[in-house]
């Protein structure tokens, strides 16, 4: 290997060889025997192998010289011991890959927001529970007057769709998750497209031949190889005619924690009737049909909203709202006879409540506390046994250590290279645990979810989690060899070292 | 032994100017660190002695400053030597340093000598 620095150096001694050589020749042509002349100037030259040290120091750039050596050298350490790198290694990518784990679930479920601007500013909006099923569901021409009362708030709504059987050309037919959402959905979340474009108010017209759909980044990727390829492709779904006009941005996964569909369509797909769709209704003997288009029948509650409004104008808005929801909650009612439900019915307000409020996390934050306390404690016992692995393995290298430090190595070198040593370790450690925290979260989703659907989380590395990589990255470091590093050496202040067959070092004594 | 009592006789550089007898040498050509020490020698009187442990370091760091740039040339016995070259941020450099010296020249007669100033 050929590094910079040791052509500078050769450079360096020529320069100082020319010099010799100069000088040497001025005392021959004084006169000096040529043998006489050389030892002359070789004395009034001093120590050159330390004016090429002191020289070198000069260049600035020593520490890289020395870094490349201490690198060299304790990779030659590790391999020397190689029970004690593996036991390291493995300790850290299991101790830091199952803290990675579960916090990245942690994250998803209970942390993370909405990947949309300003989203506390989006909410769910509750007008009035369903008769039946009790759900925050409205009826198409409610949502419209809803929607047309304050048209510059952005009021959104989605249906739940039963999954759908997807047909691409020259492929085997597979199932696919639909989100019918309204035209606005995407503008008003304020989510941007990977490629193609999102839906317009257009796309909600009725009766078309062929009906657009955006897909989500990741299923985009994977069943067309990329977002760019999936845009304009013809497609199937449950025999209906689709192109594929747009793909979501990469992080956003839908409104709700857990369920990403595959698949976003326009509302106005029901009046196709080919798509099952969950729904309430005020029941037998009132005027529901619901084989016919349901955008025109007050009396199927089918849409769930969602609104952004900032926080000051939320009180307005609502009341607003609940100004022009007047008739659809009286309708709503009419499922039921006593008077008293009735009136309690009608006296409801129409309610905001956080996206994040959808039972995953209820359901969630405990288990994943404790598992996060679990896990950080298998890293702290692990950071503890690698501590007294490494104090007792730099006990076996006192004798080494301190013939180095007889021959002039200074302890903070000497603790450099100790600490470099296991900075490789942790580096090592870490890109294991990176991918051992990708597979725990998988194995921890699957074993979350139900049999029937898989939940999506978005996985992807983000800030917290690779702050959280590097802290614990540190955490180990300064456990298990700054320390122990330091605290040897201390001892050895005293002029002795410990001998490391009769005295052991051991934690006890921090 | 004339030689040793001619070393005696020399003054150990103060602190911090060697730069500047440095750079001095190097205003009017090109100089490789032997000619450099011989010149400030000479110059000197023989008075300054200039170490090779303290020439090199200073002229690497000079470099470092980009206050001097080197190049490999032949000598005129043909032996190969790195010539030392001032830059212009050098120059700069050499008339402040020189600024400095002259006052502090001044100051310390000025405290030694009171009754010469006027």
């Amino acid at each position: 290997m050929h590094w910079p620095w040791e052509r500078a150096k050769e450079s360096l001694s020529e320069e100082l060889e020319a010099h010799l050589q100069m000088a040497m020749a001025e005392r021959v042509a004084d006169g000096e025997d040529p043998g006489q002349a050389r030892v002359a100037a070789l004395r009034e030259l001093g120590n050159l192998p330390l004016i090429e040290d002191v020289t070198r120091e000069r260049w600035g750039w020593m520490w890289l010289e020395n870094l490349s050596h201490d690198t060299r050298y304790a990779l030659r350490q590790l391999r020397r011991a190689p029970a004690f790198t593996a036991t390291a290694l493995l300790t850290l990518a299991f101790g830091i890959g199952a803290n990675l784990g579960v916090f990245q679930l942690l994250y998803a479920v209970i942390l993370a927001e909405l990947p949309v601007p300003h989203p506390e500013e989006v909410v769910r909006i509750h007008a009035a529970r369903s008769p039946f099923d009790q759900s925050w569901t409205i009826s198409y021409p409610a949502y419209q007057r809803l929607r047309a009362a304050t048209p510059d708030v952005p009021l959104m709504a989605t249906a739940y769709a039963w999954a759908a059987t997807l047909e691409i050309p020259n492929r085997a037919s597979m199932m696919a998750s639909c989100t019918p959402v309204s035209d606005n959905y995407f503008s008003g979340l304020g989510v941007a497209p990977a490629a193609g474009r999102l839906f317009v108010q257009a796309d909600e017209r009725l009766g078309q031949d062929e009906w657009p759909v955006v897909l989500r980044f990741d299923f985009a990727r994977s069943t067309f190889g990329s977002a760019q390829q999936a845009v304009g492709q013809h497609i199937l779904l449950n025999d209906r005619a689709f192109v594929v006009i747009g793909v979501a941005n990469r992080r956003f996964l839908g409104d709700v924690t857990g369920f990403a569909p595959d698949i976003w369509m326009p509302l106005a797909l029901q009046s196709t009737g080919a798509f099952a769709f969950s729904w309430d209704s005020l029941g037998p003997g009132h005027d529901v049909s619901l084989d016919k288009p349901w955008y025109n029948q007050p009396t199927i509650f089918w849409l769930v909203l969602m609104a952004r409004i900032p926080p000051e104008r939320r009180a307005a808005v609502l009341a607003h709202w609940d100004q022009v929801f007047r008739n659809d909650r009286e309708v709503m009612t009419e499922a039921t006879a006593d008077p008293v439900v009735k009136a309690a019915l009608l006296h409801v307000k129409t309610g905001v409540a956080p996206l994040s409020e959808n039972g995953m996390r209820k359901k969630f934050t405990t288990p994943l506390t404790l598992l996060m306390a679990l896990s950080a404690s298998i890293f702290l016992v692990g950071c503890l046994n690698l501590a007294n692995l490494q104090l007792a393995r730099l006990n076996a290298r006192a004798h080494e250590l301190s013939v180095r430090m007889a021959l002039g190595a200074s302890r903070g070198r000497l603790i450099r290279q100790i600490v470099l040593e296991d900075a490789l370790l942790v580096a090592g450690g870490s890109v294991g645990a990176f991918a051992l925290g990708r597979a725990a979260s998988g194995i921890l989703i699957r074993w979350a979810s139900n049999r029937n659907s898989l939940f999506a989380f978005d996985l992807h590395l983000n800030l917290p989690l690779a702050a959280l990589g590097a802290g614990l990255m540190m955490l180990s470091l300064l456990c298990f060899s700054i320390l122990p590093a330091v605290k040897l050496l201390h001892t050895t202040a005293n002029g002795t070292f410990p001998n490391g067959h009769k005295k052991t070092v051991c934690l006890d004594e921090f | 032994m004339a030689e040793t009592t001619k070393y005696q006789n020399r003054i150990e550089l103060l602190q911090g100017t060697l730069d500047m007898l440095v750079l001095q040498a190097l205003l009017r050509e090109p100089m490789h660190g032997y000619a450099i020490a011989q010149v400030i020698r000479s110059r000197s009187g023989e008075v300054f002695t200039v170490e090779t442990g303290s020439l090199y370091p200073a002229l690497h760091r000079l470099e470092r400053q980009k206050w001097v740039k080197s190049e490999w040339k032949l000598t005129d016995s043909k032996q190969r030597a790195k010539f030392y070259q001032l830059t212009a941020l050098g120059k700069k450099q050499l008339t402040t340093d020189h600024q400095r010296w002259l006052q502090l020249v001044r100051a310390i007669g000025a405290v030694m000598e009171p009754e010469v100033q006027p």
